[in-house]
């Protein structure tokens, strides 16, 4: 069944549409909130969350990808979890990792000012990623959207974990480059 | 930037759906638990598709829009499986991160980032587990051997020279049974890099740390730092007077700088290419790929030989040396078909030149494998000619490959030197060239 079809399900009220999400994109949801929160119970209580937002939003959203949506729901969700602290701590927080990573490309700003001008960064970096070679876009949305480790994206794209790093490494440079060329660096 | 302001930011980092769709590909879907109730204390499990909850909701009279949160298709009746929280053995992987939380003094693990990499370090066939706490200054690598949480055999610590041992990446000598490390410290003010040559001692089986390579730089301007520069080298305990910027520790063609292992971190190649091709250098750097080294015009000093990604103007083989004054200097291109392999053709993609030598013959060579039209292909073993004017040719001196034949059908072949050979003969001779 298309994503069309599902919507039109949850146009209806149709619960078999949440079944049908579930069974088709509840894996990846699971694996996003699992990078992010890493406790399983966690997992599942945020991928809940995440099917219970998409029931209540569509209608009237209607989004043009349903993997895309929850994907997008599930991390924030996630995201709120790690903030709050209602995970567990991990003894390997890879998530602090990413943040930190994350990091290299922004310029380093506590200035609440400063809010609208991160704003736009991630706006034009989204923007950039629309310019480069798809398997750099794919690693760099999989790292710092879908809160991946280095080695599962590497298993997952059948790369070497030092490739990996190494077009993390060219994207991040290439991206605070093209920032300072827009000026987001004065 | 604080930690809450890093995460306010992450959380509003928006791509394109087809950037989503992209990245996460097709998958099959798959039931996914829901659980009800506080995750802290008892979890109740769920085991059942969220659709049957539904129904089990909506006869129990709840409506799912009036569903809390966390209990989706909750249904206080039936349903539920009641697990109670059980105390689970600690692994070996747990109690090897608690002896170094212990060993760091610190009181919980809370806050501590773990880093942890199975490698044979010892090449006995077996794993050991390398810990260590990113951020704790001065603690290193920490080495534990086993798998039985009661029986960890402690192999010791090395690193500990460094400040924060954060950007790790190893390198084992199979041959050689040395391993290697490369630890960076990268923040935005420099760079440091340096690498390690990890040993045992037998009689107390820890590990030794010994400086092998060393490369500090700053990075004010944002370029990759200089040339790797040589400060000692070893040939298994004895050590070896530097000769130039590539050393070799001795003939044997087992020894080189096989420490130099990520291009990114420590070469950059100044002036040469990028006057060649008008191109910026830092463009350049991040076109390199990988690279490997061998002696190829047996002067007894290692060149470097750097493949580049896929471009317009940098596609190949490039070569760089150490000259007279041992500055880098670049030598030339060597010119190849198809893509790069190890000795296996099926390992595709990743460049290596070996030195053979065998009967007095000393040269260098690399592999291919050239894909042609209609499930066509060449392999090819490429001995690297140096001419007198110091330009590079290749000779495919072992090929074999699938050509099409005039009646549409395919056929293997396999030729040494020219001359047709069967698959068994191939096979003996191209086994002295295949990466062991």
């Amino acid at each position: 069944m298309t994503d069309s079809e599902i919507i039109e399900l949850f146009n209806e009220r149709d619960e078999q549409a949440i079944s049908l999400v579930q069974n088709a994109y509840g894996k990846y949801c699971e694996k996003i909130a699992r990078n992010v929160l890493g406790d399983e119970a966690e997992v599942g209580e945020c991928v809940n969350d995440a099917l219970l937002k998409a029931w209540e939003s569509i209608p009237p959203e209607r989004p043009q990808s349903l993997r895309a949506y929850l994907a997008a729901i599930t991390r924030n969700n996630a995201i709120s979890r790690y903030r709050r602290g209602v995970t567990k701590k991990r003894e390997n927080d890879s998530t602090a990792l990413v943040l930190e990573d994350f990091a290299e490309m922004l310029p380093a700003s506590t200035n609440v000012e400063k809010t609208a001008e991160h704003r736009a960064i991630l706006e034009e970096i989204n923007r950039f990623l629309g310019g480069i070679a798809s398997v750099n876009r794919v690693v760099f949305v999989l790292r710092y959207y879908c809160f991946e480790s280095v080695p599962d994206i590497a298993a997952r794209l059948g790369m070497s974990k030092k490739s990996v790093s190494a077009a993390l490494y060219r994207t991040k440079k290439q991206i605070r480059k093209h920032l300072e060329k827009e000026g987001y660096y004065l | 930037m604080k930690k809450d302001e890093l995460l306010d930011l992450v959380s509003e980092l928006k791509v394109d759906d087809a950037f989503v769709d992209e990245a996460l590909g097709e998958q099959d879907g798959a039931p996914v638990r829901v659980y009800a109730g506080s995750s802290k204390k008892s979890p109740m499990r769920i085991v059942a598709p969220i659709a049957a909850c539904l129904a089990v909701a909506a006869a129990a009279g709840f409506l799912v829009v009036n569903v809390n949160r966390g209990k989706f298709g909750f249904s206080p009746a039936a349903s539920i499986e009641e697990s109670s929280e059980v105390d689970e053995p600690k692994t070996f992987l747990e109690k090897c991160k608690d002896i170094v939380t212990a060993e760091c003094k610190l009181d919980s693990r809370d806050n501590v980032v773990f880093t942890t990499e199975y490698c044979d370090i010892d090449f006995d066939g077996e794993d050991e587990l390398l810990v260590y706490p990113k951020l704790i200054k001065g603690f290193g690598v920490r080495v534990f051997k086993g798998s039985d949480p009661d029986n960890i055999q402690d192999l010791g610590t090395f690193g500990t020279e460094a400040d924060f041992v954060q950007g790790f990446f190893y390198y084992t000598n199979k041959v050689m049974k040395t391993f290697y490390y490369y630890n960076v410290d990268n923040t935005p003010e420099s760079y440091a890099a340096s690498i390690h040559e990890v040993s045992f001692d037998k009689d107390t089986n820890k590990v030794k740390d010994e400086t092998f390579l060393k490369y500090v730089t700053t990075r004010s301007d944002d370029t990759l730092p200089a040339a790797l520069i040589s400060e000692k080298a070893y040939c298994y305990d004895e050590e070896i007077p530097v000769e130039g910027l590539f050393a070799r520790a001795n003939s044997t063609p087992l020894i080189s700088i096989a420490s130099v292992s990520d291009w990114d971190g420590m070469l950059e190649f100044d002036g040469a290419l990028a006057e060649k091709y008008n191109m910026p250098v830092s463009d350049i750097n991040s076109l390199a790929h990988s690279y490997s080294v061998a002696d190829v015009n047996n002067d007894g000093k290692d060149e470097v030989f750097i493949r580049f990604d896929d471009s317009e103007q940098l596609r190949g083989l490039y070569v760089f040396g150490a000259n007279a004054d041992n500055e880098v200097e670049f030598m030339g291109e060597v010119p190849h078909e198809g893509e790069f392999g190890y000795g296996n053709p099926a390992l595709i993609n990743d460049m290596h030149v070996h030195k053979f030598n065998e009967d007095n013959e000393s040269y260098c060579y690399f592999v291919t494998v050239d894909h042609k039209e209609d499930g066509c292909w060449e392999g090819a073993v490429n001995k690297i000619i140096v001419n007198e004017d110091g330009t590079f040719d290749i000779e495919k001196i072992v090929v074999n490959g699938q050509e099409k034949l005039d009646d549409g059908s395919t056929k293997r072949y396999y030729r040494v030197n020219g001359e047709e050979v069967s698959g068994d003969e191939f096979d003996v001779i191209f086994g002295k060239y295949a990466r062991k």
